[in-house]
Formats: structure tokens, sequence, C-alpha cells
């Protein structure tokens, strides 16, 4: 075994205290070093992060974004094949013919598969077979918000819930949240499954959940969403919150329900059983 | 030294695993991409044939567009906001494809090509840029 060094302070040139002194002076001095750096990277993020992000005037503005499907009506026109291809042509929702994997924004279902809790044994025919749009109930208590680890699932002021895909990852949670299958998962690069890629959107990417938006991006130009737009007038959009809006108003017209209320989420999409003029 | 010939050539191993990278690359330096502007593009924006000046200075946007385009993501996201007022008081729309994009059209030459030779990969073009990406691949 080799002697291990056993010279004390007095014998190396360099009193204990000395060095505890000159550790003391360089650790300060490194310290000093990183705070400056700290202070210029902090100098030139407030340089950007200074100027005013400005909302453009023609934004649509609500405290609670609501939608009113007259059903009768929708089944009438017969229109709802248009109104999912321009939703889903418009937001690049690729095209999967696998239920499993599939990814939608707007779908129809029959009363039984939509109103699970309200379906009877014995009911009307003609509401039996009725088809109902399905789409993201814009929760007021949105269980997909809670569970988010990462929120890119949140709430906004207006009522409507949206998705920041920056930070989604994939984790599903929102999915398993849901009680109404409003989300979809890209399983796949979704790419390859659009037929025309819109520019005016972007795409999704691999491992990202998505679902309807009630096109945020319209409403900050002041536009009604797509499925308004293409319905004809069956689907009624507005301010639930202001009496005297156009879905307030559908709403006094006739019985309207939405789905699985029971749960306590408070769904922002009402379905009109009744149409809004009397039987013919 | 104990083992001290094992220690020495081990330490000689390790460093030249380490330095490995400096020496393959020995005098293989690229020169740094030439950053061109799509003037054609730019002065379509503009409307006065001349390309307009970014929305930052030039020296800022390069290296700080990041932080830039991030808080732009942000503020249009998550907090609904739509334009943002520049230091020199001109006001964008804060939209990657439709602000940026629209003057700088040559992504390839604009975009990439600095990106390949600093070797990062920001997944903005993953969503972003998406008719562009499919249709150039």
């Amino acid at each position: 075994m080799r002697e291990l060094s056993t010279s004390g302070p007095g014998d190396t040139g360099m009193a204990r205290r000395d060095f505890v002194t000159s550790g003391i002076v360089i650790l300060a001095a490194g310290m000093a070093g990183l705070g400056g750096t700290g202070a210029l990277v902090g100098c030139t993020q407030v340089a950007l992060s200074d100027k005013s992000a400005v909302v453009a005037d023609e934004a649509a503005e609500a405290g609670h974004w609501g939608l009113v499907i007259d059903v009768a009506k929708l089944n009438a026109e017969g229109n709802f094949g248009r109104i999912k291809a321009a939703c889903h042509q418009k937001h690049n929702v690729p095209l999967i013919h696998d239920a499993k994997t599939e990814v939608k924004w707007i779908w129809a279902e029959s009363f039984e598969h939509s109103f699970i809790d309200l379906e009877n044994t014995y009911m009307n025919k003609s509401i039996k077979d009725l088809e109902f749009p399905m789409l993201c109930n814009h929760c007021e208590n949105p269980v997909c918000v809670r569970v988010c680890p990462t929120q890119a699932t949140f709430q906004r002021p207006d009522g409507i819930v949206d998705m920041d895909y920056h930070r989604c990852i994939g984790c599903r949670f929102c999915m398993t949240g849901c009680p109404f299958n409003a989300r979809s998962l890209n399983f796949y690069d979704p790419r390859p499954y659009i037929g025309e890629v819109d520019p005016g959107y972007p795409t999704r990417t691999k491992g990202v959940v998505e679902k309807c938006n009630f096109c945020v991006e319209r409403l900050k130009q002041g536009l009604a969403p797509y499925c308004v737009e293409e319905s004809n007038g069956s689907f009624v959009f507005g301010d639930l919150d202001d009496p005297g809006s156009d879905v307030r108003k559908a709403l006094e017209t006739g019985f309207s329900i939405r789905r699985r209320v029971s749960l306590g989420t408070g769904p922002s999409v009402y379905y009109l059983v009744e149409g809004g003029e009397p039987d013919a | 030294m104990y083992k001290g010939a094992r220690v020495l050539a081990f330490l000689l191993v390790f460093l030249s695993i380490v330095t490995a990278p400096l020496f393959l690359n020995w005098g293989k330096t690229t020169a740094a991409p030439e950053i061109t502007v799509d003037k054609q593009a730019a002065g379509r924006v503009s409307g006065q044939g001349g390309a307009v000046a970014c929305v930052e200075p030039v020296e800022i946007m390069s290296s700080e567009h990041m932080q830039l385009l991030g808080s732009w993501r942000d503020l249009v996201v998550r907090e609904g906001k739509t334009h943002y007022v520049s230091s020199d008081g001109r006001m964008f729309e804060m939209s990657l494809d439709d602000s940026c994009l629209s003057c700088h059209s040559n992504r390839e030459e604009f975009c990439d090509s600095c990106h390949e030779y600093m070797s990062v990969e920001p997944s903005c073009w993953n969503c972003h840029d998406g008719a562009q990406t499919i249709g150039g691949e």
C-alpha cells in the first residue's frame, strides 16, 4: 500500500483557510457569470414579449358558444354528407376506413346510439329513424380538460374546448374521459390519408388527438363554422348567454335534448327534436 | 502509478472516442448557406413591388425567430390573439402559414437550408405548410 498524503496545511504552502476562501471566491465568480447570462437572456425575451398582441376587430365573440341542431330539418334536407365533407376537407381530417383508427370531427348516429339514456323500447319511429349528427359537445365542465396532463386541451373563456396540438403527447386520457367519443387519435401520419391538403388549416401529426374546434379559426374572422354555413339553416350557432341570440331563439321553438346530461358535463350542443314549425 | 499502463491505455481509448467527431470531420467544414429571400413573393405581399421589411429587424429574426414563433403560437392558440404589433408599430397577423410563408415562399432555400446546416430539425412542417410539403415530396 502506498502512503496516502498526510501533509498538513502548514507544509503545502496553502493554508486550509486560504484554500476554503479561494474556493468561495471562485464559486462566487462562477455564480456571477451565470447570473450575468441569465440577465442577458431575460433582456432579449422581454424585447420580444413586450409587444402587445391584439385581437382583430372582426373576431366574433361570445360568453358561451353553443350549437342547436334542428334534427328533423337536417334529415329533411338530407345534406349531412355535404356538411361532414366541408368540415373534414377544410380541417384536413384524414379519411381512414377502419372503425378503430378512424379520425372524425363530425359524424352521424342513430337515436339509440346517441341518446342511450333516452332510448325506449317503443318510441316514435320517425324519431328513432332520424340521423343525429355527433360532434364535440364543448362541455361546460369538460372531462378531457381535467384529465389532460399537459393542458393540451383547454377551455377558452368563450366556452370552446380547444386543442393545442403542439402540446399533445397522445396519451389518450382525454379520449378515455370523453363520454361522447368525440376525440380521435392519429394512429398514423395523417397526410397520406388526406385527399388534397387545404392550406388554410394545418394538418396534424402522428400521435396527436384531434376533434371539432367549433371552427375557432373562422370565428376569429367573424365567420360561422363550416357546418352552420353548409347546413341551410338546420344548424344554428350563437351565444347561449345572450337571450336574444339565434340559438336561444331556436331553443324557444321546440323541445330540445342534449346528450347524457346526467353525467354533469354540460354539453353546449342541443338537438331540437321537434322542428321549428308545427308538424304539417 | 497503480496499474498506470492500463489507466493510460484506456484514457487514450476514451479520449480518441470522445474526440473522434472532431478528427473525422477535420477540414470538411462547409460554407454556411446563403439565405435568399423570394423577392417576387415579398413584393406581392407588400403590394409595392419591393420587398417589405420583416416583422422585426433581420438580426433579431435570425437569432430569435424561434422564440418569436413560440410566443405567437401560444398567443394565437391559447389566448385567442390574432395580430402582433412589431417594435416599429406595424401590425402583422400571427400566422406561420399566412404571414411568414407568404413572403418566404421559398421554404427550401430560406428555412430548410439553414436548418440542415445547423443540424436542427424543427417539427413545424409536420403540420404546417402541408400542401407544399406533400407536393414537394
